[in-house]
Formats: C-alpha cells, sequence, structure tokens
C-alpha cells in the first residue's frame, strides 16, 4: 500500500505518463483522410503554379516581343515623317567629317548643303553649285581610308538615299552611309514587300501566341449531350511546317444530373361494395335483399420522380499540341493537329432540386448524380485553317475532336464514362 | 523546453544502404512542414502511444479515444507550420488533444447524463476527499485509467483538466463556458465518485481474499 496525500496526487502521479497503442487503423485513417487530401491538395497547386508559370512566361515574352516591335513600327514612322531632316543630318555628318580636312571653300559650300537640306530646296542648292560637288567628291575619296574597313553594306539603299538628293556620285564609292539610315532605309523598304512574299521569307524558327475561344457538344451517352464551351491562351514555336503549341484555358462543362424523388400520394386502390341496408321478403323469408353502395379504398402509395437538373463543371485546362502545315496558297493554311489536353476540375456547381406539391408527401430526394474525377486527359484531333490578315496576325477556325482517355466519374465501373466532344474553335494569332 | 531539447534522439531510424541514419526531432518538424509524408508517420509512431493515453482519459471507450486521436492528429499535421518551436512540441501537441477531447464532449454533449450542478453553490469543499488515503501499489495504470473514464462525463473532463492538466477553474469555466461554480462542484463530485469507487473496488478485494476467490 502506498499512501497519497489526497486523490489528486495520487491520479497525478499515475495517470500523467500513461501510454496505450493505438490499433493500426488509426494510422490507416489519418493517411486515407489527411495525406490524401494534403497529396492532392499539392498536386492541385504545383499544377496551378505550372500553369502559371506558364502564363507569366508566355505574358513576359509577348510583353517583350510586342515592345520590340512597337518599338521598331515608332522608328519607321518617324523615319517616314523627317525623312529629309535625317538625310540632312547625314550631309552634316559627312560636312563635319569633310571638314576637318578641306579647304575653306568646301566648308561654306558644305554649310550651304546642311542648312538647305533639311527641305526641297537642298537638291536646288546641290545642282546649283557644281564645284561644291567635286570638293565632296574629293573629300569622299579622302575618307575612304578612314572608313576602309566599313563594308558596302547595300547598293540600292545608298543609291536611294543619292537619288533622293540627286547626288549621283556618292552612290558609287561613299561608305559614309550611317547605320542608322541604313537600318530605317532597311525598314522602309521591307514594308514595300507583299504578305505572301513575308510569310515564304518566315519559314525558320519562330515564336507565336493567341488566344481562343471554342463551342462544342459534348456526347455522353448516358446522359443527354451538352454544349461545352472554352477559352486559351496559347503560346507556340514553329519550325517550317511543324509547330508545337501549348498554353492555359478555361472550360465549362455542363451535365444532367440524376435526382431521384419518392413521394407519396393517398391514392386509390380499388373498391368495394358497402351494404347500406336489407330487406326480407315477407312473401319468402329465406331471400335477402341487400343494399350496397360502391366505396372506393384509399392507400399511400409510393411514386418516384427522377429529375435531371443541369450541374455545371468548370476547368482549367493545358493543352500540348503538335501541328503539321500540309497545304499553303497564298495567305491561307491548312494544318493537322493533334495532341493532349489536360484538364482539371476547380469547381462544381450543384443544381438544387425541390420538390412541392400539396397532393403528395415528399419522402426523400436522394441525388444519384455520378461524381466526377478531378483529373482527366482528352486526346484532341483538329484541322487548323489559317487566314493570314497582315504578315504576323492571322485567324483561325479549327474543327476538333476531343475524347477523354481516363473516365470522367469516379465510378469507373459503369459503360460510356469516357465521352466525346466535337466543336470548333475561332482564334487569333499572332507571330513574332 | 524543447528549443533546448534538440539534441538528437532516436525518433526513428531511417534504414538505407545498411546505414542507421539518426533523425533529430527539429529535423522531422521541419520535414513535415515541408509536407513530406515520411515524416508525418515518424511523428506519429513516437507520439501516438502517449497521445492516446491522453485521449484515452478523455473518452469514454478505446472507440472513442481513437476518433479522438486520429482527429487530433490530422489539425497537429495540419497546424505543425503554425508551430514555432516555442515551447515543447509534445505540450503543444497534447494541447490539440485535449482541446479535441473538449470539443468532441461538447459534440456529444447531449448524449451524456447530466448533473445540473449549477445550483450547488455552497460546497463545502474541505470534504475528506482531500484528505491522505492508501492505494494499493499492485493496481495498474490501465485500471486506475478506467475509474477516470467511469466517471460521468462532466466530471471526467472537468477532474482530467484540473488535476492532470493543471488547469484553474477560471480556465476551465471559460473553456468549457460554465461557471465557475460549476467547475468547482464537478470537481468534486468527481473526487467523491473515484473515493467511493475506489473504497468499493478495496471492499470487493477483501470480500475475494477472505473467500479465497
Amino acid at each position: 500500500m502506498k499512501k497519497y496525500n489526497n486523490i489528486d496526487d495520487l491520479f497525478k502521479e499515475q495517470v500523467s505518463d500513461f501510454q496505450i497503442n493505438p490499433s493500426d487503423k488509426v494510422w490507416q485513417n489519418i493517411e486515407s483522410e489527411f495525406l490524401k487530401t494534403n497529396k492532392t491538395n499539392m498536386q492541385r497547386r504545383v499544377i496551378l503554379a505550372l500553369a502559371s508559370l506558364l502564363l507569366i512566361i508566355g505574358s513576359i515574352f509577348t510583353w517583350t516581343l510586342f515592345n520590340n516591335n512597337t518599338e521598331q513600327d515608332k522608328l519607321t514612322i518617324v523615319t517616314n515623317n523627317t525623312e529629309e531632316s535625317n538625310n540632312a543630318a547625314t550631309i552634316n555628318n559627312i560636312n563635319k567629317e569633310t571638314i576637318s580636312s578641306n579647304t575653306e571653300s568646301t566648308i561654306s559650300t558644305n554649310k550651304s548643303i546642311s542648312n538647305n537640306t533639311a527641305n526641297t530646296e537642298s537638291e536646288i542648292s546641290y545642282k546649283k553649285s557644281n564645284n561644291t560637288n567635286e570638293s565632296i567628291v574629293n573629300n569622299t575619296l579622302n575618307t575612304e581610308d578612314y572608313n576602309n574597313e566599313t563594308e558596302y553594306k547595300d547598293k540600292n539603299h545608298i543609291d536611294n538615299y543619292s537619288n533622293n538628293f540627286g547626288i549621283n556620285y556618292l552612290s558609287a564609292k561613299s561608305n559614309y552611309s550611317i547605320e542608322n539610315n541604313i537600318a530605317q532605309l532597311e525598314i522602309n523598304n521591307s514594308k514595300e514587300i507583299t504578305v505572301e512574299e513575308y510569310l515564304e521569307k518566315r519559314k525558320n524558327l519562330h515564336f507565336y501566341t493567341g488566344a481562343s475561344a471554342s463551342i462544342a457538344m459534348t456526347y455522353y451517352t448516358a446522359t443527354t449531350d451538352q454544349t461545352t464551351w472554352s477559352a486559351d491562351l496559347t503560346y507556340g514555336l514553329k519550325l517550317k511546317q511543324f509547330y508545337i503549341e501549348s498554353g492555359v484555358g478555361f472550360q465549362k462543362m455542363k451535365e444532367e444530373g440524376i435526382f431521384q424523388i419518392d413521394y407519396k400520394t393517398n391514392d386509390s386502390v380499388g373498391y368495394y361494395n358497402k351494404v347500406v341496408s336489407f330487406e326480407v321478403d315477407p312473401n319468402n323469408p329465406n331471400t335477402i335483399t341487400y343494399k350496397t353502395q360502391t366505396t372506393t379504398v384509399y392507400d399511400s402509395i409510393e411514386h418516384q420522380l427522377l429529375k435531371s437538373p443541369l450541374y455545371h463543371y468548370d476547368y482549367i485546362t493545358i493543352p500540348i499540341k503538335f501541328g503539321y502545315k500540309f497545304f499553303q496558297r497564298d495567305k491561307f493554311s491548312i494544318s493537322a493537329e493533334t495532341g493532349i489536353i489536360y484538364s482539371l476540375l476547380t469547381k462544381t456547381y450543384i443544381p438544387t432540386v425541390t420538390y412541392d406539391d400539396s397532393q403528395s408527401q415528399l419522402v426523400e430526394i436522394s441525388n444519384n448524380t455520378q461524381q466526377r474525377v478531378e483529373h482527366n486527359i482528352r486526346l484532341h484531333i483538329a484541322l487548323r485553317l489559317n487566314y493570314n490578315i497582315t504578315k504576323t496576325i492571322s485567324l483561325s477556325a479549327q474543327p476538333e475532336f476531343t475524347k477523354y482517355i481516363n473516365s470522367i466519374y469516379k465510378e469507373a465501373n459503369t459503360n460510356n464514362t469516357k465521352p466525346y466532344t466535337m466543336g470548333i474553335r475561332f482564334g487569333i494569332l499572332f507571330d513574332f | 523546453m524543447y528549443a533546448y531539447e534538440a539534441t538528437l534522439y532516436k525518433t526513428a531510424c531511417l534504414i538505407s544502404n545498411r546505414k542507421i541514419k539518426m533523425v533529430s526531432e527539429d529535423q522531422v518538424i521541419e520535414e513535415c512542414k515541408k509536407g513530406k509524408h515520411k515524416s508525418f508517420g515518424m511523428l506519429y509512431d513516437k507520439y501516438a502511444a502517449k497521445m492516446m493515453g491522453v485521449c484515452f482519459r478523455y473518452s469514454k471507450t478505446k472507440d472513442e479515444a481513437e476518433d479522438v486521436l486520429q482527429e487530433g492528429f490530422i489539425k497537429v499535421f495540419q497546424k505543425i507550420k503554425s508551430f514555432e518551436g516555442k515551447g515543447s512540441f509534445e505540450g503543444w501537441m497534447r494541447r490539440i488533444m485535449v482541446n479535441t477531447a473538449i470539443n468532441n464532449y461538447k459534440a456529444n454533449i447531449k448524449h451524456y447524463y447530466h448533473d445540473d450542478v449549477d445550483q450547488d453553490n455552497n460546497i463545502n469543499l474541505k470534504t475528506d476527499d482531500t484528505l491522505p488515503f492508501e492505494f494499493d501499489d499492485n493496481v495498474s495504470k490501465l485500471q486506475i485509467v478506467k475509474l477516470i473514464q467511469e466517471l460521468p462525463a462532466g466530471y471526467q473532463l472537468v477532474f482530467n483538466l484540473y488535476v492532470i492538466e493543471g488547469l484553474t477553474h477560471q480556465e476551465i469555466a471559460e473553456e468549457l463556458e460554465v461557471s465557475i461554480n460549476t467547475s468547482k462542484s464537478q470537481l468534486y463530485k468527481a473526487r467523491k465518485w473515484l473515493r467511493n469507487k475506489i473504497l468499493e473496488n478495496k471492499k470487493v478485494d477483501s470480500y475475494s481474499q477472505l473467500k479465497g476467490l
């Protein structure tokens, strides 16, 4: 026997460090409840992170290239508007170079050139001063040594440049073309080529981006067919006739749910003849005449009613598609495309089913709709009809077929769990 | 304190390439925070029996205790990122288990028998329940815990919180959303009930011994 000061001490001492092993099912339940959910959440997070990353990278890529393109466009516009003044600047540069090694008369002439080339009068001043032209030739020849490392870039550009100002002799030997002016003139020249020519040139590796929307019919077989729509942002890489494309999209699907409503009504189940009275014939006492009345018998009858309200499902989709352009004529092209589309179920909208009938009594509403799985993969086959409206922008129309590879329902043992869709996708693509 | 206990101990042995790798509790917790499944298992292996002991005291049956344990561990795993290592991890875990047991009691309160003691405002706590007494050493800990399990639910909860966890009546009252007097009277009745039960058992034992059973 052991003495304790009070009952509290006894229990504190004996119970504080009490241990007992739980059964194995506890850990099994924890694993199935927490760790599985945790894993699913992790998977979902990883997928969303990848999709977001893809979107961000694509956006940055698009923005960067758009930005560069915009700057080039601006440059072209500037060149067009101030063509003469730029050229004037060129002449100024020439003059500055010649000043260093030439006579005073040349300098004065050059000054007149630089002053006048800002407007059309420059040509007049050039033509008027033959001597000056000669001096420029001399000066230009002198500067050949100075520029002998510079290659003769583009004779045509120089011709253009020279023709504009009527200085033919510059086109022959001058290496004084300034890089910027050449670049600007190249841009001017590039604008003159046709879309077809541009497309012909752009057969090498390049990126493109686009946006598309589609509407399709989903053929469920088990339930009635429903429309599905989606919107996608895509990024792709083209190499000659081939392309590979990915992106991120949003898909909205519908499907009929199955709700069973059990209710009771007080219905007639038959009738019987109720004896209301009887008479005995006084002449024949053995004969009794009964007077009857037909009475209906009611009983509680159970009924079943099936309702099929629409479920809505939201998915995030990530496609990986491969295509081959097998036909091109002018601005129009046709490509065959295949690939897979991964979809992640993000939200399920469950319809509300009510039953309200004063003549009957509701017993139960049971939802027999099959639950959907979170992850799906579809096979995608399509034809892409492309029409280039500009050198970089094209419109596409795409009849497409998709078939689910895995079951869309959790209970995969039933038949017809892999529906297919047929629809059309419209998009706009931008080639970099 | 946990921070000072961070020395290596045998939380688990990861056998790889025939070498036994020792892992500290700190490491295991950090791995759990990263969501490593293996680490959750290691943590469970270490604390399951101890925490089951806690849950057992707050429950009526082993099944109920296991339900509380399961729910408690899920909460521990879900909240482990919020554990900053400022106190003992075991203490933090134990607190979650106790809270889970309290929530379980509140959820099942309608199923328990209620002894409304709010009326008992004039309880004399200086009864012989706080006096010294003798107890047989041969009685196992499991038998003692089973005595707590047999207490009426309200008594059981207050007795555990006050005597074993060391909470004050004020804290118990706030935790269980009852008055301080209710807490005091529940404790009083729990002590009295336990003493009577022990004495009853003693009598039965003595009778059995006399009969040579």
